[in-house]
């Protein structure tokens, strides 16, 4: 075990998924060509204003709630000045003194199933900023200011993460839960989450925090685990040979994996803040929080909860369930529609899941209904068609779409479950392979799978395997001949 | 053509409404002054426009007859934005700027039918109180081409003055409109903050600029407000309290005078606001004294606030998305600072760095807080004062116009602070936020003295009866200087 | 409007983000106010200002400015005697509380004629010198 042990505090950006920008009217659509979603207010020119946005607000009182943190009744913008081309104004709206949540707690899951409480110092509203284009323009760099004015809700967690792997378990629970909460499409690739890390080392067990170092601009859970790791080490190797880390900026390189000095502008050693005198105080009014109380969905650990305790799932099963809203929303249809949640629970996690990964479609969008899944599920039960051909019809659903009960009638993929019917492929079958009948005879009774599985290819599938396989077993016990 | 060269509103809706004179005929009459005057009060005139737009107020006229602003011509201050017509806000950096967008005021003028000449000069970004700091030369006073008009909105005053349009736009931010009303001999009001939208007007300090109207009357102020107000979504401070009534009758009213205004103030100024005090008396409005104790902290307190809002607000002209930007730069840091050093005047970059060194590490509690601080305190001292009194008069000025270099040498070695002191009885009460006008009361030496009424935020109706009171009893609003 | 219970103290401590004076430099709070009047602007000041606010003087402009801005400060200075102990800063004129907007486009962005009056562009993207991260 190591001497030293790390402290970890991370402040993750979530993009709220409005519609429009956090103090303007333009669109928020990722991906658009450059500065086409960039109107008067987001460029800065002369004379524009900013107006709050309503869903912003709302999205951040949502949050506040579901980390049981204290909603300000009043809260207020500040602008924090740097110059930096992506920064349109020259300052960004932020929130200094008084963010609109402040407190509150996240719970990530450790080894053994344990929950650690991490602590959230604030959670505050403020302006994205544009994307500078480092491609060489002819020695020059290029401004694309789509991404200015995008709504973020900036979480500051306190330094209790003690190591990467938890700091990844906690920027992996918030991704859950601001996506269970509608709030962040949750896309890291898309820059809709991102985060800065500050880190610092100190001898096991000392009380006393050692010198920070921040890592900006983090934007999946691998560059997380990877940066921290690299940064750690790195401190670590500074203080046993003897020498002092130094508080500074720090860009992840994940092509040499390695942390570096940023040396940007945006840097700045004194941002000026002050209360923004175009907009007034934010209150927050009881209906407010009404309307975000009452727009609150089943958070992830209820979630789990439910499905362990009132759907009698496996502990594994409830958590790779509700660890995506997408997975659980379809889940839960499924399991409804079915009365079946352990049968739903294997369907998800196995053929639908299998199908969403190879098409790389999204759970909202898997082509299969849930209600269509919950039949199939309610078919097998009542034994009108088997296992397998179940499978087989998932595929063609997922393929071609269709309803359960129509494509069992007109495929005719219905069970068979007649003994006079089954006896009689039985019978064939016993009839053409006079060898392994033999066999099963003198008592290699594993043969007996193999004749059961040609009268199962003999009924087309159709049979009911349970039924093939006791005629087969009689059939063979009393024909003596 | 039987409309005179000052001509009130009031005059020129007569005219146009008894076919006495077309809005074109009017409109090219006003632009041949224009084009003649000499005073430098124009930074951009319109005339295609201006003329194009006017024909087809005719139109409308025959129509239907006039009605609100159809077919008057007024000038914009080049603070406000106006689409297509560059708005410089008399600022090299902005010396080629084109808005895509106007301003609400200049929407909803257009929308009431006035017909906007050009633009007027005006102070650097709004920052000055004699129209010498702008890009485009500074602006005579009408009165005696050797001073100055007043500032920052001295192009407005000295063509409102001078007969080269009716009424004109303004904005005032410590003083803009009054003081360079009083300076010019003309009526001017600074609405009750958040009267009157932001949107599109160029911003000095957010929580201090307020839009309003210069004019030759407090009867066409009137009538300016009220095709200029209104709640605008667009502005976030802009006020919701409806537009303002016509209902005030301003009679038996408790008028104020302050004790600390008298002692910077020019004797015989002193005598003009006296004497408007007894024409008020004369009325049957009583005369009371009262007290704003921190008056003496307010010019401070304002520049502190003002730079410190200003310091940011002038952030964005960075060069790179409009606006005037540097030959070859050689990397970012030069762009900026080249950019900026060029584009932005003396007088823009000292307030630039003094609203910096307010709100900087170390200094912001000093400085910017006890600022704010002392800004609720001269607030409360007008509401303690308007719970004894219904308006307060004061003078609008320490003096009357000066000569122009006499406060701002043309090397700048003298004092800037100096040309702050312009501004003491102006700006206490933008910083309570309060509706107040200037209105002409004397004539000291051939120049005009101007006084300022004071109402509670969003008494307006009331302030303007009692001016209507006035310049009924009194014609010091209809003098003009000899031509 | 105003109410004199509105007097309340100055916000608690500024939590998350902390206003933090550099080592060395000259930290003047409201309660040591009587200290500022006659504020000395030192060159590594002024140096810094003009840095936060992206100016640059030549030698010369430079003087005249620090010497006018000398005369501001003198100015500014007379409110340290002004006892505003208890009182709240007042960032707005009026007591207004923030509307809030409905999530709607309702911006057109029509990229030709916005950068119609840009400085310099290249297929949609504003141009600067180059920047590193």
């Amino acid at each position: 075990m190591s001497e030293w042990e790390s402290v970890i505090g991370l402040e993750v950006h979530v993009q709220l998924k409005t519609r429009s920008k956090i103090f303007s009217g333009a669109p928020t659509a990722f991906g658009a060509p450059p500065n086409t979603q960039a109107c008067t207010v987001d460029l800065a020119l002369p004379g524009v204003l900013p107006v709050l946005n309503a869903e912003a607000v709302r999205m951040a009182i949502v949050f506040g709630l579901a980390v049981e943190g204290q909603i300000a009744e009043r809260c207020r913008f500040d602008r924090k000045s740097y110059f930096y081309p992506d920064l349109p104004k020259g300052y960004q709206i932020s929130q200094l003194d008084e963010p609109i949540v402040s407190g509150g707690h996240l719970d990530i899951e450790i080894d053994n199933g344990t929950t650690k409480r991490i602590h959230l110092t604030r959670a505050h509203l403020e302006e994205d900023a544009g994307k500078s284009l480092h491609e060489d323009y002819q020695g020059q760099t290029g401004i694309d200011l789509n991404r200015a004015g995008t709504p973020l809700l900036e979480v500051v967690s306190e330094p209790e993460l003690a190591s990467p792997e938890e700091a990844c378990r906690y920027f992996r629970t918030m991704h859950t839960l601001v996506r269970t909460l509608g709030i962040c499409d949750g896309n890291l690739n898309e820059g809709s989450m991102r985060c800065d890390a500050n880190v610092s080392v100190r001898p096991r067990g000392s009380l006393v925090l050692g010198e920070r170092t921040e890592i900006k601009n983090l934007n999946s859970f691998r560059f997380l685990d990877k940066a921290l790791t690299f940064e750690i080490e790195r401190q670590i190797d500074v203080l046993e040979s003897g020498g002092t880390v130094e508080r500074q900026t720090l860009l992840y390189d994940a092509e040499r994996d390695e942390t570096r000095p940023m040396r940007g502008k945006e840097l700045s050693d004194d941002y000026r803040y002050f209360p923004d005198p175009d907009l007034l105080p934010v209150v927050v009014t009881e209906s407010m929080l009404d309307e975000a109380r009452a727009t609150m969905p089943e958070l992830p650990a209820a979630k789990r909860q439910r499905y362990v305790e009132q759907l009698g799932l496996t502990d594994y099963d409830a958590r790779w369930l509700a660890a995506d809203p997408g997975t659980a929303a379809y889940f839960d249809a499924a399991a409804a529609a079915c009365g079946q949640p352990k049968a739903a629970a294997n369907w998800v996690m196995g053929d639908v899941a299998a199908a969403v990964r190879r098409e790389e479609t999204a759970w909202t969008e898997v082509p299969v209904p849930a209600t269509q899944l919950g039949k199939l599920i309610q078919r097998i039960d009542d034994g009108s068609i088997s296992g397998k051909i179940a499978k087989s019809l998932f595929k063609t659903l997922w393929d071609d779409g269709g309803e359960v009960d129509e494509l069992i009638e007109s495929q005719g993929l219905k069970q068979v479950s007649d003994s006079d019917e089954i006896a009689a492929i039985v019978r064939e079958v016993i009839d053409a392979n006079p060898a392994q009948v033999a066999q099963v005879r003198s008592g290699k009774t594993r043969v007996l799978g193999y004749l059961v599985g040609q009268a199962m290819k003999a009924s087309g599938g159709k049979a009911n395997p349970r039924r093939v396989s006791e005629l087969m077993r009689e059939a063979l016990s009393t024909d003596g001949s | 053509m039987t409309v005179g060269q000052f001509a009130t509103i009031g005059e020129i809706r007569t005219a146009l409404k008894s076919k006495a004179a077309s809005a074109v005929e009017l409109a090219r009459d006003h632009l041949d002054r224009i084009a003649l005057s000499e005073l430098n009060s124009f930074v951009t005139v319109c005339e295609d426009d201006a003329l194009a737009a006017a024909g087809e107020a005719d139109r409308q006229i025959a129509r239907q007859g006039q009605s609100g602003l159809l077919g008057v011509p007024i000038a914009h201050k080049d603070v406000f934005c106006t689409a297509g017509v560059r708005t410089t806000c008399g600022s090299r950096m902005l010396a080629e700027f084109v808005p895509p967008y106007d301003a609400t005021v200049v929407t909803k003028l257009r929308d009431a039918g006035a017909i906007m000449l050009g633009k007027t000069n005006m102070d650097e970004f709004a920052m000055g109180s004699s129209n010498e700091n702008s890009h485009f030369g500074s602006v005579s006073n009408p009165w005696d081409a050797n001073r100055v008009p007043g500032g920052s909105s001295g192009g407005s005053a000295a063509a409102v003055a001078a007969g080269l349009v009716p009424a004109a736009t303004a904005t005032d931010t410590g003083g803009s409109i009054r003081q360079p009303a009083a300076l010019c001999g003309i009526s001017g009001l600074k609405p009750t903050y958040g009267r009157v939208s932001r949107y599109g007007m160029v911003a000095f300090a957010s929580s201090l600029d307020q839009g309003g109207p210069m004019a030759r009357s407090a009867e066409d102020l009137r009538v300016l407000l009220h095709h200029m107000e209104g709640h605008d979504p667009l502005d976030s401070t802009s006020a919701d309290t409806g537009p303002t009534p016509h209902e005030a009758d301003g009679i038996g009213l408790r008028i104020g005078i302050v004790r600390e205004y008298g002692q910077d103030l020019d004797a015989r100024l002193a005598a003009t606001v006296d004497e408007a005090a007894a024409v008020f008396e004369r009325l049957g409005h009583e005369r009371l004294d009262i007290s704003l104790p921190h008056t003496a902290y307010a010019t401070a307190a304002y520049y502190v606030v003002a730079s410190a809002e200003a310091s940011t607000n002038l952030s964005r002209y960075d060069g790179v998305r409009y606006g005037h930007r540097a030959e070859s730069p050689v990397d970012l840091d030069d762009l900026y600072a080249r950019s900026r050093s060029e584009g932005f005047g003396a007088e823009v970059k000292r307030r630039i760095l003094t609203g910096t060194y307010a709100l900087s590490i170390g200094y912001y509690d000093a400085y910017y807080r006890k600022a704010q601080r002392l800004r609720r305190l001269v607030r409360q001292d007008f509401l303690d004062a308007f719970a004894a009194v219904d308006l307060i008069l004061a003078p609008s000025t320490p003096s009357t116009a000066f000569e122009k270099g006499a406060l701002l040498a043309p090397d700048e070695t003298k004092d800037p602070t100096v040309m702050y002191e312009q501004d003491i009885y102006t700006v206490p009460v933008s910083l309570a936020g309060l509706p107040a006008l200037s209105v002409p009361c004397g004539i000291v030496d051939g120049l005009p003295a101007g006084m300022q009424l004071i109402a509670p935020h969003f008494g307006e109706d009331r302030l303007l009866a009692l001016a209507e009171s006035f310049q009924r009893e009194t014609d010091w609003h209809q003098r003009t200087p000899a031509s | 409007m105003f109410k004199s219970g509105d007097n309340v103290e100055v916000p608690a401590a500024r939590k998350g983000i902390v206003r933090e004076p550099p080592s060395g430099a000259v930290v003047v709070t409201s309660r040591a106010a009587a200290n500022t009047s006659g504020t000395a602007l030192d060159a590594d000041l002024i140096d810094k200002l003009m840095r936060l606010a992206a100016l640059r003087l030549e030698a010369q402009e430079r003087e005249l400015l620090k010497d006018n801005l000398q005369k501001i400060v003198h100015l500014i200075d007379t409110m340290q005697s002004a006892d505003t102990d208890g009182v709240e800063p007042l960032d707005h004129p009026l007591d207004g509380v923030q509307p809030l907007r409905p999530d709607r486009v309702t911006e057109a962005v029509d990229r030709e004629r916005f950068q119609q009056i840009a400085p310099e562009v290249r297929d949609g993207l504003y141009l600067v010198p180059r920047v590193v991260e």
